[in-house]
């Protein structure tokens, strides 16, 4: 187990799984890997004597690579690499390397480089001492450790190892605040390691320096050096446990005097808290500086409680300061601190309690000594500030046995008037003693009950009585509460002026919006151009006089023309012409009948003419005149010798004339 | 209500109140022009109250159960 414990976690895993019985192939496949980076585990493996160079390469590989080895020496495995075959991979020489490095380094050491020698173990101690130191910060300063430091910028300083504040600055991260804040620690634990590394040197370690493709350089420590040597940073850290877990140096009161005292410009106080036999070294944050009632001086006598913290980076102890208490006042003292707990816890202190002040008080209750000088520098600065108001002066007792029953008494009296507004309860400085009846629980109790606002003015600045924690306010001095009472009359003519200021432009500015907007008004076309509405009511209205006359005219025009129309028909233009065309064709017809019958009856004449030369061709006479006779009985013609019987009369009709005559024979044909 | 009544610092509040009012613009104009006017009397009152303001002071005492009111001049 022991020999696992430098290796890492990576290397580690590689070595449960190939003792799980996997090979260089599976585990590369399983852990997601090259597998180079196995080979390399392996390496480390092999140089730890937790394997054997036989179980992962076979004889005949490991044969050819020693062969190549024996041969001469390498700067570079790509050397080696060169005269082999390619079966043979980086990995596999690396592991042979590994094992045969005792062996090498028999040849070696007569040529040891003038190269410095950095061991593995040793940059890993600096990376651990950097870590511690970076916790620690993170403690004090109450952040993560990465915000101190990254991991990679220390991992680059241990690399890089600067020996001084330039080489330093030139790692990247460390920027100029923390070159301020760090550079000088960092430096330090650098130069320690340093020695130890002269020291291990010494010790004429034999190493071998081998060269891979990282170009990582390792060597081994003798086991005897290891289990005998802590590291300072160890053996701080152990310091640290045992300091830090003892119930009796957490949570303790120690009184001393103050000395070495450093106010740190970070708000943190350093000094020495020392008596007569010894010193210790104490620390006080700002946090709890500035809850300190009081400014911590060179040579004070105080009591502090705190609890004993180791500071490893400078492995010194010291007490971390809760709280302080100025020592001298012994058994009253330890009273004082506990009856303000007491009342603390009773929630008198807390600020829920705590009266608003008035700003603008008509009336001040003063409850102090008539006589001292207190109540004359309230008055004079009330006087002058604002003389405004009312005084009302409780002369009280506010020294000596009686004086805490005198102040009860007093605020009673202010209280059961209804005219105060608020109260000064004070005195001006003295010893504590002197000061001892504003701690008195009664008069605590009594400031708590009063309904009036109480303003505390106990003694100097430097004064704290519990009358200043129960106090509606706290006033370092009665000056300082004149001052804080009431406001300053230089502040009211001020305010008064800016308000006389603000009334007149507000005025100003609501006249002329006024004017404004009324100019407005006036710009708008109804006040601008009154008549226009008028003008473009009286525009429409000409426009349908327009249309009204239009629209008649139009009916009329279109009536007028129909007429005119219809007149213009030919009946009513010339009503004549259909008299004078019928006249026409009632003489055209005439003419017509006239001329047909004209030529009618010549047609008819002529015809006649033919028709009596026919008839005058075929008369009897013409006939007889060519010696034809007509024969006739009774006035008939006689056509047939039948139409004649013998001795009948007849008479033959001749061309000039007619011969009566006898029938005397009938002959026949 | 008579001005000479009104505390300082009930002036100066109604002051207060009358140029926020102001400034606000809301108002009519009538009543603008008439908190204006009431804010020029009241810083008037209040400059005066301011230089004519005397400190008065008294002493209370309890004796035998009574309380003796004492007011005294100038200190």
């Amino acid at each position: 187990m022991n020999k696992l414990k430098h290796i890492s976690d990576t290397v580690r895993e590689t070595y449960d799984i190939y003792l799980a019985g996997k090979s260089i192939q599976e585990i590369a496949k399983l852990r997601g890997l090259k597998e180079t980076t196995i080979y390399s585990h392996f390496e480390v493996l092999i140089v730890n004597k937790l394997i054997e160079l036989d179980d992962i390469i076979n004889s005949v590989k490991k044969e050819k690579i020693l062969a190549v080895l024996r041969g001469r020496d390498f700067t570079n495995l790509k050397e080696i690499k060169e005269q082999l075959d390619e079966s043979i991979s980086y990995g596999e020489i690396k592991c042979v390397l590994a094992s045969v490095k005792p062996q090498k380094q028999l040849y070696q050491t007569q040529k040891a480089t003038s190269k410095p020698i950095i061991l593995e173990s040793e940059n890993k101690m600096v990376f651990e001492k950097l870590k511690e130191w970076r916790k620690s910060i993170a403690f004090r300063k109450n952040i993560p450790p990465y915000c101190v430091f990254h991991d990679s910028v220390l991992v680059s300083i241990t690399n890089k190892r600067p020996q001084n504040k330039k080489e330093l600055k030139e790692i990247k991260g460390m920027g100029i605040k923390r070159m301020e804040s760090y550079g000088e620690d960092i430096l330090k634990i650098l130069n320690k390691c340093s020695q130890i590394d002269r020291l291990l040197q010494s010790q004429e370690i034999k190493e071998i320096k081998t060269y891979d493709e990282e170009s990582h350089k390792r060597i081994k420590i003798p086991e005897s050096l290891k289990t005998e040597i802590f590291t300072v940073g160890e053996i701080t850290k152990y310091i640290k446990n045992v300091l830090e877990s003892d119930r009796k140096l957490t949570n303790l009161w120690v009184r001393g005097e103050v000395s070495n005292l450093t106010k740190h410009t970070s708000g943190h106080v350093y000094f020495k808290l020392k008596d007569k036999e010894s010193q210790i070294k104490c620390v006080l944050f700002r946090g709890v500086n500035e809850n300190l009632k009081f400014n911590l001086e060179h040579g004070m006598k105080i009591i502090v409680r705190g609890n004993v913290e180791v500071y490893e980076p400078y492995g010194g102890y010291s007490i971390i300061i809760e709280e302080i208490q100025p020592d001298g006042l012994g058994a009253l003292n330890l009273a004082f601190i506990q009856l303000k707990n007491k009342l603390e816890k009773e929630g008198l202190f807390s600020d829920e309690h705590k009266k608003p002040l008035p700003k603008f008080p008509e009336v001040v209750g003063i409850i102090t000594s008539s006589t001292g000088a207190a109540i004359h520098d309230i008055l004079n600065i009330i006087r002058r500030r604002y003389p405004l108001v009312r005084i009302i002066i409780a002369p009280t007792l506010v020294q000596g046995k009686e004086a805490a029953a005198s102040i009860v008494e007093s605020i009673k009296l202010m209280n059961e008037r209804t005219d105060i507004d608020v109260i000064i309860l004070g005195r001006g400085g003295g010893s504590l003693e002197d000061l001892w009846c504003f701690n008195e629980e009664i008069v605590a109790r009594e400031i708590f009950k009063s309904r009036i606002p109480i303003i505390s003015a106990v003694g100097h600045e430097t004064d704290f009585t519990l009358a200043d924690f129960v106090a509606d306010y706290r006033a370092p001095t009665p000056s300082a509460a004149a001052e804080k009472v009431v406001p300053d009359i230089q502040e009211l003519y001020e305010l008064i002026k800016n308000f006389h200021i603000r009334n007149i432009q507000a005025i100003r500015y609501v006249v002329e919006s006024h004017k404004s907007n009324l100019k407005q008004i006036l710009n708008r076309p109804i006040f601008n151009r009154p008549f226009d509405r008028i003008y473009s009511h009286y525009e429409i209205i000409k426009n349908f006089h327009i249309r009204n006359i239009q629209a008649i005219r139009y009916v009329v025009e279109s009536h007028k023309s129909n007429l005119k129309q219809i007149l213009n028909r030919p009946i009513f233009n010339r009503p004549f012409d259909r008299i004078h065309s019928q006249y026409r064709e009632l003489d055209h017809a005439f003419y017509k009948l006239q001329t047909t019958t004209l030529k009618n009856t010549t047609s008819k004449r002529k015809e006649l003419e033919i028709i009596e030369s026919k008839l005058s061709a075929l008369s009897p006479t013409s006939i007889l005149k060519r010696g034809y006779s007509i024969i006739m009985k009774d006035n008939k013609i006689v056509k047939r010798v039948s139409d004649v019987e013998l001795q009948d009369n007849i008479n033959i009709v001749l061309h000039e004339g007619k011969l009566d005559a006898q029938v005397k024979k009938i002959r026949r044909n | 209500m008579s001005a000479e009544n009104i505390s300082f610092e009930k002036s100066l509040d109604e002051l207060k109140g009358i140029v926020e009012d102001l400034e606000n613009g809301d108002l009519p104009l009538a009543e603008s022009l008439e908190r204006f006017q009431s804010g020029i009397d009241l810083i008037k009152q209040c400059y005066r109250e301011l230089q004519t303001a005397e400190l008065k002071i008294e002493t209370i005492i309890k004796k035998d159960g009574k309380i003796i009111t004492e007011t005294l001049g100038k200190k």
